[in-house]
């Protein structure tokens, strides 16, 4: 779970300290371009997200639930 | 193979964008797009004005003369008007022959690669000896000024490119591909015979708080993003089988210039050696159907193209559309 969080926070220029699984992302600066980076992060880990999937997510654990 | 282009004067920098969008830094634009600014074009300047500036470059640089071009393919999606064809105006304004032909074609980003299979039709078929192929769009006259998704991204431009026999000899066999099951995803809803141009259209703010109406551009960055990594790598493979040639003797990769992390992502995905994948918009953003041949310019003029080298282009975008081939510069 640290290791995805890791990963996450890194891909949207975050500071892993406290982020979690609820943490929401409105309150990180979720925007175009962080969907844009979880779809790629996903596809490294042989994953596919669609456009309607990634602006559904609400918090990290939706990240972490589709990217891994 | 001889290109010219050509830019409007007016920039719009990231310095000017992050003013207009709180949370997006000039680092943070430059960062993700790959763009520090991006020529605009000004109110009463056109694609088609655009477009007679890159022929004319053409000619005066290479010496080509208007009076020896016998088809003119300009590929826009922002003409001067619904009819008549635009390229009937570049026709007469640049003073090539009455007895050319000339068409309009509307294609974005896989617009280019399209054209160079148009022009090479027309004169494999002996049907023209002299194609003035033209690119030429203002995507920015259709973007809402907050709609940062968009309008970080797409600059202003014009290409143009002759093509001869000789020229039809250094290109290979093409790939395309097209999904219109995906035409929302990049799309200016008003306007065309679908629906007309509404003067009052409400602002519709989406999720990420930018900021347009349906006459402006609409683009789902996701699913763009998901199509050009789901087709680039079945078009890489197919276009080399059809040219009988593996990846790892193509010279240099010339992708339509999306976003520095579209083209990053690429690259890393398909294990393209970095030398070898182009990547140079940083100064003029998307220009759409101009971004492969304006990058191919600015190759040639850097030195990282030349003669000789086996290079792949391949354009993909709007419609969806996509199209690949292998030239031999």
């Amino acid at each position: 779970m640290n290791e995805m969080i890791e990963k996450i926070a890194d891909v949207l220029d975050q500071d892993a300290t406290g982020l979690t699984a609820e943490t929401r992302l409105d309150e990180i600066g979720w925007d175009s371009m962080g969907m844009l980076s979880v779809i790629a992060l996903a596809k490294t880990n042989g994953r596919t997200i669609t456009g309607a999937q990634v602006r559904g997510f609400e918090t990290v654990g939706d990240i972490i639930n589709s990217a891994f | 193979m001889k290109i010219a282009y050509s830019l409007p004067d007016a920039i719009l920098g990231n310095a000017e964008l992050a003013l207009l969008y709180p949370g997006w830094t000039e680092e943070k634009i430059l960062a993700k797009t790959g763009i520090v600014e991006r020529h605009v074009a000004g109110e009463s300047e056109t694609a088609t004005d655009l477009a007679i500036r890159a022929a004319s470059k053409l000619f005066e640089e290479y010496c080509v003369d208007p009076k020896a071009i016998d088809f003119v393919l300009l590929c826009t999606q922002s003409p001067d008007y619904k009819l008549p064809s635009s390229a009937c105006i570049i026709q007469d304004k640049l003073g090539i022959p009455t007895s050319a032909g000339a068409l309009d074609y509307n294609l974005g980003c896989s617009g280019f690669v399209y054209g160079l299979s148009l022009a090479k039709g027309l004169i494999s078929g002996d049907i023209a000896k002299s194609v003035l192929l033209l690119t030429a769009e203002t995507y920015t006259k259709y973007i809402h000024p907050m709609d940062k998704s968009v309008r970080t991204i797409f600059g202003d431009g014009a290409a143009a490119t002759f093509v001869d026999a000789e020229v039809c000899r250094s290109i290979g066999n093409f790939v395309f591909g097209t999904d219109g099951s995906g035409a929302t995803k990049l799309i200016v809803k008003t306007g065309g015979a679908r629906a007309p141009f509404d003067i009052g259209a409400p602002e519709e703010e989406d999720a990420s708080g930018n900021r347009r109406t349906k006459n402006n551009i609409s683009m789902s960055g996701p699913d763009i993003f998901n199509f050009t990594l789901d087709i680039v790598p079945k078009t890489m493979d197919e276009v080399c089988a059809r040219n009988c040639i593996s990846r790892d003797d193509i010279d240099l990769f010339i992708f339509h210039q999306a976003n520095r992390f579209m083209l990053d992502t690429i690259r890393k995905v398909n294990a393209i050696p970095r030398e070898k994948f182009y990547v140079d918009l940083e100064d003029v953003g998307n220009t759409v159907s101009s971004s492969i041949p304006i990058a191919m310019a600015r190759a040639e003029a850097r030195g990282v193209l030349k003669k000789g080298m086996k290079v792949m282009l391949m354009g993909f975008g709007v419609g969806l559309s996509w199209s690949a081939t292998i030239i031999n510069f």
